[in-house]
This record gives structure tokens, C-alpha cells and sequence, in this order.
């Protein structure tokens, strides 16, 4: 018969011993973890080769007033020796003129000096008792254990009745007074080795090791038979690891390409110097919005000069900004210049980017096209602005290209970016019309954003890039729907990240 | 976008004028969105009343009172005694785009609803009375050094004005310097009291900064002192120095002025204390002047319209204005007619429309119909209060909003089309891949840098190819940037106290200046990635550089470079086998750490993506 060498070992220990044992002992003088005699004694004990009885006992240590209790006497103890040295009698309000103690004090000690029958009251006289007298020399039980109890000792009550001191009387007077000592009722499991243990012993049984990590050598010399994987309390928390992760504002970048791909959208690009041209005439922007302001968009020193697209383009563009050209508009009214549209700007939307799309769209096939990058604009830096921020465009060219249409590629799209629940209301935008402004229903808030513009670009707008069929175009902002879908409440924490939140932030929402 | 404070029982009462079943004030805010106007709140404010001027207030509990009158620049820090407190209001707050100046007051807004409701629908004709005023225009406004040329006017006559009216036509004229104006640069509006004037000959003329004096608004008339000339009123008056920057350049300033040589005002700066509109005033002469005749045209008419609606009771009499012997006589509300396509119209929407079912969306909002070919056109009559309208399609949205979006069938295009992505994005998504693998975080940094940040920290000159904001907002962002380790460095200098090793990354766009393309400059797209720790050295980032390379399915060779960012003999240059050099990798210099405030090594590496993978251009 082999064991596990922990019961193995209390086994032998129990039976040296020949007398019942307190797991802490046995632990003790096996030099082994209580928790593991513990199990061990357990386990003995369910095959019978043990038994376990268990007493209940308090545990004693002072309190706030039981630690003042050791440098001072005990109120009644300072009032008898008034009364003696008084002559056995003193008036009530005289004793604070002769000891440590006020008159709460001593209005306090009454209780005990008559629990104690030291003295009694006469109207406003107190007068020492034999009993008082006799005790003025004396401890009592409950000052032994006070004095036992010094140096902040944790001590068993059988340990302190082995001492001599009567714990229990000491307990009637010291238990009804508040913060004198702290009591913990706790059980001792005495161990003690069966017949049936000591049979086992008799017949030769002997102890097997438990390891912890199972070795190469254990494996490769089949040792791994012999012994015993010791056990894990597997409930224990780990050490917190952490993958490497794309950053939460790529992986919302990412759900967008995916969702335009399943919709069949081509990818584009536009760069981020641009020419005034492209990122305000080509959108029927007139060369007086305030939008153009240094205000508002950042102009660029270096390059100082892009170049136009072909003539005819361009030349199409003057028209429509003028008077309207073939495109049945108005226009604007005033004289277009060249010179303005050379001029570089950082691209202020990527909207740049799908007329760039427009103009080389090949006229007469459906086109979808979408675009995800930075765009500037000359904002004051502050929690929700930074002079960059990132936009989505998508545009559908159709000759069915609809506001119905619109409204429908606008409901599939945000219901694949996880929001079916969508408001498609009016606006006014410069270059789209009409124009539709987007309003989400975010569960998380329980309320209506509102995220994106979208409409049906102007024919000022397409119409000169060579496109006669209606185009829809929508757009939305990417920093402020990370902003919402992560909760953070500033844009700060999405490009200057902290360790803690790209660590914490997981994968999947 | 200003936020304009629509008052809701002024714009309810008008609504629901005649009305068969009053719009009850909850179901406002719904219509007005399903009208496309942003609803920001409804909210009760505080009405304050400068007392110097007559304007009013309307203040939420956030934005506190008034510190000084925007109307005519009284300080009430000063003189407090100056700001009467006339109560709360309830108010609706609209997000309003400059596009709809039409619909900034309870009037122009009330017209809407109504037509959209069908409370009212088709044209309104307002009628006007023949002129009595002339106003005579100097030639020289329009010259370079006094350039204001263009003015229209108007007489409202029988107007009882409350405090609620009088603020109505304060904050319309406020609203339209700022939505049609610019500012007062290309419009500014001038109310007055008629009765306060006498002639009917007016002049506008041009008059030298110290030509005339006159008593600005807001000063004390009886005070001889408060008679300023037009230069000390652009030093002086609060106002004057707002706006002298319009008079720049400028030697000779516009000035209108009755029959009797009374000053108006003195556009677009400020008007005269003794022509200025109070509750007791019955007859009123409004001027806009300006720098484009259709803008001044387009908010006179905003301004007598909006005022005939909530004052039904007022007569609008047009004036006369005289350039040398051609006369023009303002305003003009005669409507412009446009035609529109029935079928281009019902397609554009989405919907089945015939010419009668778009004649009555377009009557509801505010048009006048008429058929052209039994049904194929239409000739819509628009209202001249709508300076918005440039194109039948801008009518077609006006049908779309009659027709309202919440009533239209979602579908989609039916078009078979093949997603297709750019080849640098799919790239870039193999190289986050191979990184997360490694396991390091993305970081996504500012894609402007500044000279100190990109070069200065890092012990080394400009490059010459970075490109150049002309007019930054910051000393931080001054540039495109050109690298990613600076974004990298700042990252690890905020997460100092946090465990190390930390491992970090970014894949993105830097910038530089290339005359070969159409625009001057072109993105190229750069992968790095940092390393600190305790131990971390130049193996460890050797290392991660050849599996990232090496899982890229790239060729690299590793050459022995110098480079003032990091430690002497502990940095190489990553090179393609044609001999092309893509970047580099190392142990930064000390340096380089303390001048990101780091106390542990850091190892890094940067590439090209582009040229590493010989990726297709952009599209």
C-alpha cells in the first residue's frame, strides 16, 4: 500500500506522537504547509486511518481600551486608592482632585466599584468596602488577563487557563466593557491516529512524493508513475498578460473597409496636399466661402503650387462657378480665378478624393467608391478637436441613384456597421441635393446621434466631371464614433494612447 | 453654424394662425427636423434688455447675462444699471445653416410650417406700396478708397413693436449680417425710426473720416462730447473699433443721411442715437448696404417679409434709389420662375409623382405652380425671400421635404459591382498582422509634426523635402509629418510609469514635397516599431525587423550605416537586394532618450512599406 507522502508522513508523525495533535503542530513539526496537513489529515480521515475532533475556543487579544488598560489602572482600582488614602470616605467630586481620572471617569467606575462591592455611594459620599479595602493589594482575574495579553499577544483561552489565570471570570467582568479585548471564536482540530491507521502502518505501508512540476525526466523515465502531481487551488487568479493588439481606432477603420467591400465599393485615395481646385472648385465651392478662409483650412507653403487638371475641366468648372455653364444653374456670379485654384491646401475632406474619383469615372457604368483617411482643418486643439481628424466617404454612381436609393444604401451600411436603427432627416449641405442628415440610435445611450451628412451631389458638382447620371454621397466622421463606441471621452486618448488602455481596451466590443 | 433661439409661443402663435387644428407645441421640434432644422434643445432663458439700445437677450443659465451690448457696445460690467431683466422665455434651439436665411424668425420659420402643414400653402404675395423716399447714391462708393456701392431700402409704416417684436428684428438683423453678410462685410442691415427723419430725398454718400459728427448709438445724445466724426467712431465707439477693419484702406467712409442732413448711420459700422427704433416707434426705414447687390437684395427681402408675417397689420413701401439718372426701385419681391422636369423630379426622389402631386409639394413649400406642357413641366414661381434656390434641383428638394423622407421606400441601387481595395491598405493590414504577432500595440499618432519633433529631438537637420503649412495653428504642428518613430518616442515618454517592457508600433502615411506630381507633394506609406525595457538592445530589434521582413516575404539585407539618432555602431540600414535602401533600425542615442525624458534603452526600426514591397501606386 503506498500513500501520498504528506499522509504518510502525519501518519508516522501521529503515531510517535501517540497522543492527539493540532493540524498547526503537526504542520509545525513537519515543516510543511498547514493548508497541505490540513488536506492530508482530511483525506486520512475519510479513509479512517485518522479521526478529527474539533473544540471550540476563543481567541483573545486587547483592544483600544484593554492596550490603555496596561499603562494605567483600571478606573476603580485609581478610586480605592483615593478612598483609602482619604481615610476610607470621600466626597464624589473630590476624588478627580486626587487621581489621573475627570469626573466622567469617575461617575463611570461607580458601575464597577459596585459590581465589585469596592465601595458604595452614600447620597453624595462614596465609602470603601472590606472587600474594597482588601483588594487595594490584589489583582484580580481580569487584570491578569490584561497584563497576560501585553504585546499585542493573540493567545488561545486553554493556553491562558494553563497559565493560571481564570479566563472565564475574568471574561464576566471584562466582556460588558467596550473595546477592553477582542474575542474570535475559533476551532481547534485535534488530530489523533485510528487502529485502522496503525494497521496500515503495521502492514508495511509507505509514502509516495508529490511533485509540482512534471519533469522531462519524470516523463522520460516514467518516474511520473511513482509519484503524486500535487493539486492547485485553479480558482487563484493569474498574472495579468496581455496580447499585441491593433490599436481600437484601426479596428474601426477596418469594420468600414470590410462593410464597403461586401457592398461592392472600390477602394480610393487623394492626397493630402491638394489643390484648391480639387478640395473647393470641383465641389461648386465658391471662392469666397468662408470655408476657404485661412480661418479655417490650413494653406500650404511648400509645395506653393499645384497644378490644374486638363483644360476642358477646368475650364467646365469656371463656367459652372460663373454662370451656371450647361449645367442649368444660376451659378454663382462672380469671376472665377485661376490663381486661387492653384493653390495647395491640406485636403479639409476627403470628399477631395471621390471628385477626383468622379472625374476619372468611366461615363455610363455604375461606380461605388469609398475612401478612409485624415483630413485637416484649423481647429484650436481641445478635447473633441485636433487640427486632424479622419472621415469615411462612399459614393454610388446610378442612373436609379435616388434619395430612395440613398436612404436604402444608408440603412444597409450603418446596419452593417452594427446600427439598425437609423433616422434619415433633411439638411442643407452646400454640394449635395438634397441633402440627408444621418442620426443614429445608439443602445449604449439610449439616444439619437447624429453622425453623418449624405445627399445627391449637385449637378454644378458632377456634371462638369463628365458624369450625367445622379451620384449619392455620404460621409461620417471617424474620430467621434470611436469617441462613442469606445466611451472615451477625448480624442486625446485615441492618438497620445496610454499603456493601460491599449492594453485593456479588448479586441471585441 | 450659429444657434439661433427660435421663441416657441411667438412661432406657435403664428403657426397656428387661422389654423383648423393647431400643431400642438410638443409636435414643434419633430416637424421642424422632418424640415431640416437641427433641434439642439428646448430650453428656458433669461431675457435681458439694454436699456441704451432696446436690444434684447435671450440667455441660458450656462451663458450668464450679457457683458456688453452687441448692438451698440454699452459695457454693462460698468453700467450694470444699463441691463433690465425682462423674465424667462421658452425657447427652441436650432442649429441653423447660413443656406435657409429665410427661416432664422418665428416669421420666416412660421411661414414654412404653415405651408408644410398645409395651413397655408402656394405663393404669398406681399404687397408693397409705391415710393415716397428717393435715395440718392454717391458715385464715389464705388471707388477702391470708399467701396460700399450697393444699398436698398424699405419703409414699414404702421408698426406697433413690442418687446418681443423689437428682439425678433434685432436678432434677424444680427442673424442675416452673419449668415448672408459675412460679418458685414458684403451686407449690414440698418433699421430707423421714420418719424425721427424728415425729406424725402436721402443720401448715401462717401465722406471724409472727419467730414461730419454725428451721436453714435449707445452714446449720450445731449452730450456735446458724444458727437464724433467717423474716424474717432472707429477708434472710440466699441462697435467702430469691432469692424474698423472693414474700413481698412479706406479714405472716405459711407454715410446715409436724410433730407435734412440727419444722420442714419454709417454703414456697415454703426447707426445714429437719434434715429434709433424704440416701442413707441410707428413708421420704419431700413437700409442694407453692401459689396454684392444680390446679397443686399436677397436680406432686405428676408427682413420686410419676416416682419409682414409677424405683423400682418404693417405696410411695406418700396423706395427709390437713384445712380446718376438710372433708378431702381427696392425691394423687389417679384418671384423667379423656374421650370422643372416632372419625371427628373419623381427619379431624383425615388417616388411615382405626377405633375399635379409635385405642383402641390411644391405650393406647400411656399411656391406658386403653374403647368407648362400638360404635364411634362413645371414652372415654379420662388418666393424672393429664398436666396437659396440656384438650380430646379434645390426645388426638388424642397419636393423631397414636402414629401417628407420618412415616407419613402429604402432601396438599393441595383448594381452589380466588384469591392476592390488599394494593394498599400492591404499591405499595410500583412504588416499589422506580422506585428501583433510579435506582440506589440498599434499606435495611431498625429499625422502633423513640427521641426523640433521630427528632427530637433532627434540630433539631426530638416530634411528639405517636408511639407510646409503656411499658416499653422500650433508651434507643434508645423509640418507633415516625415517619420513615425517621433510619434512612437512621444507615446513611450507618456507611459513612463507604466510596466515595461513596452512594445509599440504604427503603420502610416508621411508626406514629402515631390515636383513630379500634380500636386506638389505625395504620401508614402512608412512602418516602425519601438521597443524599451531594461535589457532591450540592438539584438532584440534586430530581431523583430528580420521576421517582420521576413514574413512580408521580402528581401533585406542589413548594412552597417551611420546615423546621429542612435549609438555608434549599433544602428544599420535595411537595404533591397537591388541595393535600394528602405530604412533603418538601432539602439537611440542617449540623448535622443533624454530628450523624451526615457531612463531605459530603446530599440527601434523604420521602413518604407512602399519601397520595401514595391507596392502599385495609389489610385
Amino acid at each position: 500500500m503506498q500513500l501520498p507522502q504528506v499522509q504518510y508522513d502525519v501518519l508516522r508523525y501521529l503515531q510517535t506522537l501517540g497522543d492527539a495533535a493540532r493540524v498547526p503542530d503537526v504542520a509545525s513539526a513537519l515543516k510543511t504547509d498547514q493548508a497541505q496537513i490540513a488536506a492530508a489529515c482530511t483525506m486520512l480521515q475519510e479513509a479512517g486511518y485518522v479521526k478529527i475532533e474539533e473544540t471550540r475556543f476563543d481567541e483573545l487579544r486587547l483592544g483600544p481600551d484593554g492596550q490603555a488598560a496596561l499603562t494605567q489602572p483600571l478606573p476603580e482600582r485609581a478610586v480605592i486608592g483615593v478612598l483609602a488614602a482619604q481615610g476610607g470616605t470621600c466626597i464624589l467630586t473630590d476624588v478627580p482632585n486626587h487621581c489621573d481620572l475627570n469626573s466622567g471617569e469617575v461617575g463611570q467606575s461607580l458601575r464597577w466599584l459596585g459590581q465589585r462591592g469596592w465601595a458604595k455611594k452614600d447620597r453624595d459620599t462614596l465609602v470603601l468596602s472590606d472587600a474594597g479595602r482588601s483588594a487595594i493589594d490584589g489583582t484580580e482575574p481580569d487584570e491578569a488577563l490584561i497584563k497576560a495579553l501585553a504585546g499585542d499577544r493573540v493567545a488561545r483561552a486553554p493556553d491562558l487557563e494553563k497559565e493560571g489565570i481564570d479566563v472565564s471570570a475574568a471574561l464576566a467582568l471584562l466582556s460588558k466593557r467596550k473595546g477592553m479585548l477582542v474575542i474570535k471564536e475559533r476551532t481547534d482540530r485535534f488530530v489523533t491516529i485510528t487502529d485502522k491507521g496503525r494497521q496500515l502502518l503495521a502492514s508495511g505501508a509507505t509514502g509516495r512524493d508529490s511533485v509540482t512540476q512534471l519533469t522531462p525526466e519524470l516523463l522520460s523515465d516514467g518516474g511520473w508513475r511513482n509519484v503524486d502531481l500535487r493539486t492547485y487551488d485553479v480558482t487563484l487568479a493569474a498574472k495579468k498578460i496581455y496580447p499585441g493588439k491593433t490599436h481600437p481606432f484601426q479596428r474601426i477603420q477596418d469594420q468600414v473597409r470590410r462593410v464597403f467591400f461586401e457592398m461592392g465599393f472600390e477602394e480610393i485615395t487623394s492626397p493630402w496636399v491638394e489643390s484648391s481646385f480639387w478640395d473647393f472648385d470641383a465641389l461648386f465651392q465658391p471662392q469666397d466661402h468662408p470655408a476657404r478662409d485661412m480661418q479655417d483650412t490650413f494653406y500650404v507653403a511648400k509645395p506653393n503650387h499645384c497644378r490644374l487638371p486638363d483644360e476642358k475641366l477646368v475650364e467646365s468648372v469656371r463656367q459652372t462657378h460663373e454662370t451656371g455653364g450647361d449645367t442649368g444653374s444660376t451659378g454663382w456670379q462672380y469671376r472665377w480665378s485661376r490663381d486661387l485654384a492653384h493653390k495647395p491646401v491640406l485636403r479639409t475632406h476627403t470628399t477631395a478624393a471621390t471628385i477626383r474619383a468622379l472625374a476619372r469615372h468611366n461615363g455610363g457604368k455604375p461606380g461605388k467608391y469609398f475612401i478612409i483617411g485624415p483630413v485637416f482643418r484649423r481647429e484650436t486643439v481641445d478635447y473633441k478637436h485636433l487640427p486632424v481628424f479622419h472621415q469615411v466617404d462612399g459614393i454610388v454612381v446610378h442612373p436609379k441613384a435616388s434619395l430612395a436609393t440613398l436612404i436604402g444604401t444608408l440603412t444597409a451600411f450603418y446596419r452593417k456597421m452594427g446600427f439598425p436603427k437609423i433616422r434619415v432627416v433633411p439638411s442643407f449641405f452646400p454640394y449635395t441635393e438634397p441633402s440627408a442628415e444621418v442620426h443614429l440610435y445608439m443602445e449604449s445611450r439610449k439616444n439619437w446621434v447624429e453622425m453623418g451628412g449624405s445627399g445627391i451631389f449637385r449637378p454644378e458638382v458632377t456634371l462638369p466631371m463628365g458624369v450625367t447620371d445622379r451620384v449619392l454621397a455620404w460621409g461620417l466622421g471617424l474620430d467621434r464614433l470611436a469617441m462613442l463606441t469606445y466611451d472615451v471621452a477625448s480624442l486625446g486618448e485615441l492618438f497620445f494612447s496610454s499603456m493601460p488602455w491599449l492594453r485593456e481596451t479588448p479586441v471585441c466590443r | 453654424m450659429p444657434i439661433i433661439d427660435m421663441p416657441i409661443p411667438m412661432l406657435l402663435a403664428h403657426v397656428n394662425k387661422g389654423a383648423a387644428k393647431p400643431l400642438p407645441e410638443d409636435e414643434l421640434p419633430e416637424k421642424v427636423m422632418r424640415l431640416g432644422c437641427e433641434v439642439e434643445e428646448l430650453a428656458e432663458t433669461q431675457q435681458f434688455l439694454c436699456n441704451v439700445c432696446g436690444k434684447i437677450y435671450d440667455r441660458t443659465e450656462a451663458q450668464g447675462m450679457p457683458l456688453h451690448c452687441s448692438a451698440c457696445g454699452t459695457d454693462f460690467r460698468a453700467v450694470p444699471e444699463q441691463l433690465g431683466d425682462l423674465g424667462m422665455a421658452k425657447v427652441m434651439r436650432l442649429d441653423m445653416l447660413a443656406v435657409r436665411s429665410d427661416i432664422f424668425d418665428p416669421g420666416g420659420m412660421g411661414r414654412m410650417v404653415r405651408g408644410y402643414l398645409g395651413i397655408q400653402s402656394g405663393l404669398i404675395e406681399y404687397p408693397l406700396s409705391p415710393p415716397k423716399i428717393t435715395v440718392k447714391v454717391d458715385p464715389h462708393l464705388s471707388d477702391e478708397t470708399s467701396r460700399r456701392p450697393h444699398i436698398v431700402c424699405a419703409v414699414m409704416r404702421n408698426v406697433s413693436l413690442t418687446h418681443d417684436t423689437i428682439k425678433m428684428l434685432m436678432n434677424l438683423q444680427e442673424d442675416l449680417h452673419w449668415a448672408l453678410g459675412r460679418d458685414r462685410k458684403l451686407a449690414s442691415i440698418g433699421v430707423y425710426d421714420l418719424d425721427t427723419l424728415s425729406g424725402y430725398e436721402f443720401r448715401y454718400d462717401a465722406v471724409k473720416p472727419d467730414g461730419l459728427r454725428f451721436v453714435p448709438l449707445g452714446f449720450p445724445p445731449d452730450d456735446d462730447a458724444s458727437r464724433l466724426t467717423p474716424g474717432e467712431i472707429l477708434e472710440k465707439h466699441k462697435t467702430g473699433q469691432a469692424y474698423a477693419h472693414l474700413m481698412k484702406d479706406m479714405t472716405a467712409y459711407p454715410i446715409l443721411r436724410d433730407g435734412a442732413g440727419t444722420v442714419l448711420s454709417m454703414p456697415p459700422i454703426i447707426n445714429s442715437e437719434s434715429t434709433r427704433v424704440t416701442m413707441t416707434s410707428r413708421n420704419l426705414f431700413c437700409d442694407v448696404t453692401g459689396l454684392s447687390q444680390r446679397t443686399v437684395e436677397r436680406a432686405l427681402n428676408v427682413m420686410v417679409t419676416s416682419m409682414k408675417e409677424l405683423l400682418p397689420e404693417i405696410e411695406i413701401e418700396q423706395v427709390t434709389i437713384a445712380r446718376g439718372d438710372e433708378r431702381e426701385i427696392t425691394p423687389d419681391l417679384t418671384p423667379t420662375e423656374m421650370r422643372v422636369d416632372v419625371a427628373n423630379a419623381a427619379d431624383t426622389i425615388g417616388v411615382k409623382l405626377d405633375a399635379k402631386a409635385l405642383g402641390e409639394l411644391f405650393e406647400r413649400m411656399g411656391h406658386g405652380v403653374s403647368d407648362a406642357d400638360g404635364g411634362k413641366t413645371l414652372i415654379v414661381r420662388v418666393p424672393a425671400y429664398r436666396s437659396d434656390v440656384m438650380h430646379p434641383v434645390d426645388l426638388i428638394e424642397d419636393a423631397a421635404i414636402a414629401y417628407g423622407y420618412e415616407n419613402l421606400t429604402p432601396e438599393l441601387v441595383p448594381a452589380f459591382t466588384v469591392g476592390d481595395p488599394q494593394p498599400v491598405e492591404e499591405r499595410s493590414a500583412d504588416a499589422r498582422q506580422i506585428l501583433v504577432g510579435l506582440g506589440f500595440h498599434q499606435v495611431m499618432t498625429l499625422v502633423l509634426s513640427s521641426e523640433t519633433a521630427a528632427f530637433g529631438k532627434w540630433r539631426i537637420e530638416p530634411a528639405d523635402n517636408r511639407v510646409l503649412i503656411e499658416n499653422p495653428i500650433s508651434s507643434e504642428q508645423t509640418m507633415c509629418r516625415v517619420n513615425l518613430l517621433p510619434g512612437l518616442m512621444e507615446t513611450l515618454a507618456i507611459n513612463k510609469q507604466y510596466d515595461l517592457p513596452q512594445y509599440l508600433f504604427e503603420v502610416g502615411d508621411c508626406c514629402f514635397v515631390d515636383e513630379t506630381t500634380e500636386t506638389g507633394a505625395r504620401e508614402e506609406r512608412l512602418a516602425a516599431a519601438a521597443m524599451i525595457g531594461t535589457h532591450i538592445g540592438y539584438a532584440d530589434i534586430r530581431a523583430v525587423a528580420d521576421a517582420f521582413t521576413h514574413e512580408l516575404h521580402a528581401e533585406c539585407t542589413v548594412q552597417p550605416t551611420e546615423h546621429a539618432s542612435f549609438i555608434p555602431g549599433r544602428v544599420a540600414a535595411l537595404h533591397r537586394p537591388d541595393g535600394t535602401r528602405v530604412g533603418v533600425m538601432g539602439e537611440l542615442h542617449p540623448e535622443v532618450l533624454e530628450n523624451y525624458g526615457l531612463k531605459h534603452p530603446v530599440s527601434v526600426f523604420e521602413l518604407s512599406l512602399e519601397k520595401l514591397l514595391e507596392i502599385p501606386p495609389r489610385m
